[in-house]
C-alpha cells in the first residue's frame, strides 16, 4: 500500500513523516539528487506499507519546482490513498488545498496537525463537524510530540482504496460553466469534473494530458466572458476564489475562538525582526554559527587527515609510490582524505547548523531582513540562502538554487554563489594571507569578495532584463526542531553533498597522482606560464597548484609547499605574490564538484559561462592586486 | 481611499480591493491568502524599502515591495 503525505509548506508535514519513518519503520529510502520527495517503509497491520513525503505546496497548480514536484507525482504514480496535513493554526488557508485535492475525489483524509499551536491562538476545532462536512475522515494530531500519529495511520490504512464522493459544489454560476466544459471532455484524468475546472483554472499541464471535442477552445472562451462580466475577476482565477469563500465558511462554522496565550513568536520577532536589533542579532548569529562550525571542524580534520596519513604511509611500504599502481592507491587515499577528511568535517556541522535555523523557521526572517539589500544587486531575500550556503561548501549552495521561483532568479543566484569563498577556500585565504599578510589583510578579502559579487549582480541585472518576481514567502511560528527531523534533513543534505562531491574528489585525486607519476608537472607549469608569470607576476613554478585548485581548492595550499619546496613561502614569495595568488585561487574556477552541481541545476551551455566568467574576474581582480601591490607593500 | 500595500501603516486594517497584475502574480500572491476582498495587517516594515510583513487569518507573510505595489488597499 503507498500513502501520500500532501500538504502546504510549513504545515509539519514532515515532523510527521519522521514520527512515522521512526516509529515502525523498516526500511527507508533516501532521495537522491533527482528527486526531492522522501520514501519511508513500515508495517501496518502485518502489511508493508510505503509513506511518501511530497515537498509542500499551496496548491496542485505548481509556481515552484517543489511544489511541481509534488504535482508530478501526484499525477504520475499510484497510490492507494492521500493524506492532506493541515496546520490548525492556519486553517482556513490549509483548507483551500483540501477543497482542491477532495475535487480528485481520491481516497483522502485530513490530519489536523499543531492543534497545541491553534489552541495556543485560541482556536479550537470540531473536528467530527469538520468530518461531516468534508465526508472524510479527520484526525487530530501534535505531530512534534507524536501524539495521534498512530490513529492517523490507522485511519488511513482502514480508508485507503475507498473512493470518495465530493459533495461540496461552488455557486450556481460557477457550477453550470464547469457542467458545460465537462460536455467537452472526452477524455479525463481522474473525473471529468476535476478536468473541468483545472481547464478553467488554465492549467496548461493537465490540459495537455487529455482529449477535448473540437470546439471546446469557443466553449471556454464564451465561459470566459460570461465569467469576467458578472465577477469582475479573471476567469481563470474564479475557482481559487470559490475555494477561498467556502474554505473561510467552512473555518467559521467548525472554528471556536477563545483568548490566545502570550504569543512567543510576537514577542521574539519583535526583537529579531526589529529594524535594528534585528539586524545586529543577525549579525550576531551568522558569527558564531561560523565560529563553531570551523571551531568544531578544525580539530575533526586534525584527526581524521592523520587517519589517512597513517593509511598511506602503511600502503606505501607494500606499493611505493614510485610504481604506477602504488601512486593510484595513494590517489586514492589522498581522495578519500580531503572528502571525509577535509570536506566533511566542516560540512557536517555547517549543515546540522543550517538545518536548526530552517526548523527553528530563522531562514524566511533572514530573507526578511536583507531582502532590500538583495534587490540593490538583481537578487530579492530568498537568494540569501544559498549565499551563506555557499561559505559552508558551493556544491550544496548550487543544489538549493532550485527552490527559487524562476530560472533567471535561480542562474543568477547559482552564478553568484560560486564566487563566496568556501570552508576550503577560506583554508587557503587564512593559510597564505593570514598567515603570512595578517588577519586584517585576510578580513579585507572577504570585504573584497562581497563588493565583487555585488557589482556582479549588478552586471548580470543589466544583461538579464527579466524584472525579479520579487519576494513573497510565509513566516511561519518559531517551532522547536525535534531531533528526528533534524537528523533526517542532514542526512538527505548530506548524503545530496556525497553523491555529487565524493566521486570527483576521488577521482581528481587519481588524475592528480597520474600527473605527478608522470612527472607532467614541468610541462603544465610552461604552459601555465603566460598566466602565471606574464599577467600575474608569480613564479612559474605555481602554475600545477592552479591545476590542483580546480579540483580541489584548498590542496592549492599543499601543492604551493611542494611546488615551491617549502613551508615558508614568505622566504621565496613577495607579499604582492602572496596576495595575487590568493585573490585568483579565490575567484578563479569553480571547483569541479561545483561545476558537477551547476551542469546537473543548470545544463552545461550556463556552466561554461560561468566557469569562463569566472576565470576572468579572477585574472582582472588579481593584475589590478600585483598593480597596487607594488605600490603598498 | 485606494493606496497600494506599499503605503499602508503599520498596525491599520486594510481590505485588498485590487491585484494588478498578470495571471502568475495573482496565483503566487493568493496562494499566500492574499485574495481581494481579504482582510490584511500591517505587523511591521523592514528598513532601507524592505518587504512589509502582513498578517493575513492568523497566518503571517512577508511581501516584497515591488509586489506591494501592485496590491491595492482600502482602510477599513
Amino acid at each position: 500500500m503507498r500513502f501520500l503525505l500532501v500538504g502546504q509548506p510549513n504545515c509539519g508535514k514532515s515532523t510527521l513523516f519522521n514520527q512515522i519513518a521512526g516509529y515502525k519503520a523498516i526500511e527507508s529510502n533516501f532521495p537522491g539528487t533527482t528527486v526531492s520527495y522522501t520514501e519511508s517503509k513500515f508495517i501496518l497491520n502485518n502489511e508493508v506499507i510505503s509513506i511518501i513525503d511530497l515537498p509542500g505546496t499551496y496548491t496542485i497548480l505548481p509556481h515552484d519546482y517543489a511544489e511541481k514536484v509534488t504535482r508530478n507525482y501526484i499525477f504520475e504514480n499510484n497510490f492507494d490513498i492521500i493524506i492532506n496535513v493541515v496546520d490548525a493554526s492556519t486553517l482556513s488557508r490549509g483548507l483551500e488545498l483540501t477543497l482542491e485535492l477532495l475535487e480528485m475525489e481520491k481516497p483522502m483524509i485530513l490530519v489536523l496537525n499543531m492543534i497545541d499551536s491553534a489552541e495556543a491562538k485560541g482556536i479550537s476545532i470540531d473536528d467530527k463537524l469538520l468530518s461531516e462536512i468534508l465526508s472524510i475522515p479527520v484526525v487530530k494530531t501534535i505531530g512534534n510530540r507524536g501524539i495521534g500519529v498512530e490513529s492517523a495511520l490507522e485511519m488511513a490504512y482502514k480508508t485507503a482504496g475507498k473512493k470518495i464522493a465530493n459533495s461540496i459544489r461552488f455557486r450556481k454560476d460557477v457550477e453550470s460553466s464547469i457542467a458545460e466544459i465537462m460536455k467537452c471532455i472526452k477524455e479525463f484524468i481522474f473525473n471529468k469534473r476535476f478536468t473541468a475546472i483545472k481547464l478553467l483554472e488554465k492549467d496548461d499541464y493537465i490540459a495537455k494530458k487529455v482529449t477535448l471535442c473540437e470546439d471546446t477552445g469557443r466553449v471556454l472562451s464564451d465561459i470566459r466572458k460570461r465569467i469576467e462580466e458578472s465577477h469582475g475577476i479573471d476567469s481563470e482565477m474564479i475557482v481559487s476564489y470559490e475555494r477561498h469563500g467556502l474554505a473561510m465558511d467552512i473555518f467559521e462554522r467548525v472554528a471556536k475562538f477563545s483568548k490566545p496565550k502570550r504569543n512567543f513568536t510576537k514577542v521574539a520577532d519583535d526583537v529579531l525582526m526589529h529594524p535594528v536589533w534585528g539586524y545586529f542579532f543577525l549579525t550576531i548569529i551568522v558569527i558564531v554559527f561560523f565560529n563553531i562550525v570551523f571551531k568544531l571542524g578544525q580539530p575533526v580534520e586534525g584527526w581524521l587527515t592523520a587517519i589517512f596519513d597513517n593509511l598511506s604511509h602503511y600502503l606505501e611500504h607494500y606499493f611505493p609510490a614510485s610504481q604506477f599502481i602504488g601512486s593510484i592507491i595513494a590517489g586514492t587515499i589522498n581522495g578519500l582524505s580531503a572528502g571525509i577528511g577535509i570536506a566533511l568535517p566542516y560540512i557536517f556541522p555547517f549543515i546540522v547548523g543550517l538545518s536548526f535555523l530552517e526548523d527553528v523557521g530563522y531562514l524566511p526572517r533572514i530573507a526578511f531582513l536583507v531582502d532590500a539589500f538583495m534587490h540593490k544587486i538583481g537578487l530579492h531575500g530568498k537568494s540569501i540562502i544559498p549565499l551563506i550556503t555557499g561559505y559552508g561548501c558551493n556544491v550544496p549552495a548550487i543544489l538549493s538554487t532550485r527552490n527559487m521561483n524562476n530560472e533567471s532568479d535561480k542562474f543568477k543566484t547559482a552564478f553568484l554563489a560560486t564566487f563566496i569563498p568556501c570552508s576550503a577556500r577560506t583554508i587557503v585565504i587564512m593559510g597564505l594571507v593570514g598567515y603570512y599578510l595578517g588577519g586584517n589583510m585576510a578580513l579585507l578579502i572577504y570585504v573584497l569578495n562581497i563588493i565583487v559579487i555585488a557589482i556582479m549582480g549588478k552586471i548580470l541585472t543589466r544583461i538579464d532584463e527579466e524584472p525579479s518576481p520579487g519576494l513573497v514567502i510565509e513566516i511561519p511560528s518559531y517551532h522547536l526542531p525535534t531531533i528526528k527531523s533534524l537528523s533526517q534533513k542532514t542526512w538527505f543534505r548530506l548524503k545530496d553533498f556525497v553523491y555529487v562531491a565524493f566521486p570527483i574528489i576521488i577521482v581528481s585525486s587519481v588524475i592528480l597522482s597520474i600527473i605527478d607519476y608522470f612527472k607532467l608537472t614541468n610541462w603544465i607549469n610552461r604552459l601555465l606560464s603566460p598566466i602565471t608569470t606574464f599577467i600575474l607576476g608569480l613564479p612559474q613554478k605555481v602554475g600545477v597548484t592552479l591545476i590542483f585548485g580546480i579540483f580541489r581548492k584548498e590542496l592549492t595550499l599543499i601543492m604551493l609547499n611542494q611546488a615551491l619546496g617549502t613551508d615558508k613561502i614568505a622566504t621565496v614569495m613577495t607579499k604582492t605574490q602572496i596576495l595575487v595568488f590568493t585573490l585568483f585561487i579565490v575567484f578563479y574556477v569553480p571547483c569541479v564538484s561545483t561545476i558537477a552541481a551547476l551542469k546537473m541545476e543548470l545544463g552545461t551551455k550556463k556552466t561554461i559561462v560561468i566557469s569562463l566568467t569566472t576565470i576572468a574576474v579572477a585574472l582582472i581582480i588579481a593584475f589590478s592586486a600585483r598593480i597596487i601591490g607594488n605600490f603598498v607593500f | 481611499m485606494l493606496k497600494t500595500l506599499s503605503e499602508a501603516e503599520i498596525g491599520k486594517e486594510y481590505r485588498v480591493i485590487e491585484l494588478r497584475g498578470g495571471l502568475n502574480f495573482q496565483r503566487r500572491i493568493t496562494a499566500m491568502g492574499l485574495y481581494m476582498g481579504a482582510i490584511v495587517k500591517i505587523v511591521r516594515k523592514a528598513p532601507f524599502r524592505g518587504p512589509l510583513l502582513v498578517d493575513i487569518n492568523s497566518s503571517v507573510v512577508a511581501v516584497g515591495r515591488n509586489i506591494a505595489l501592485k496590491i491595492f488597499v482600502e482602510e477599513v
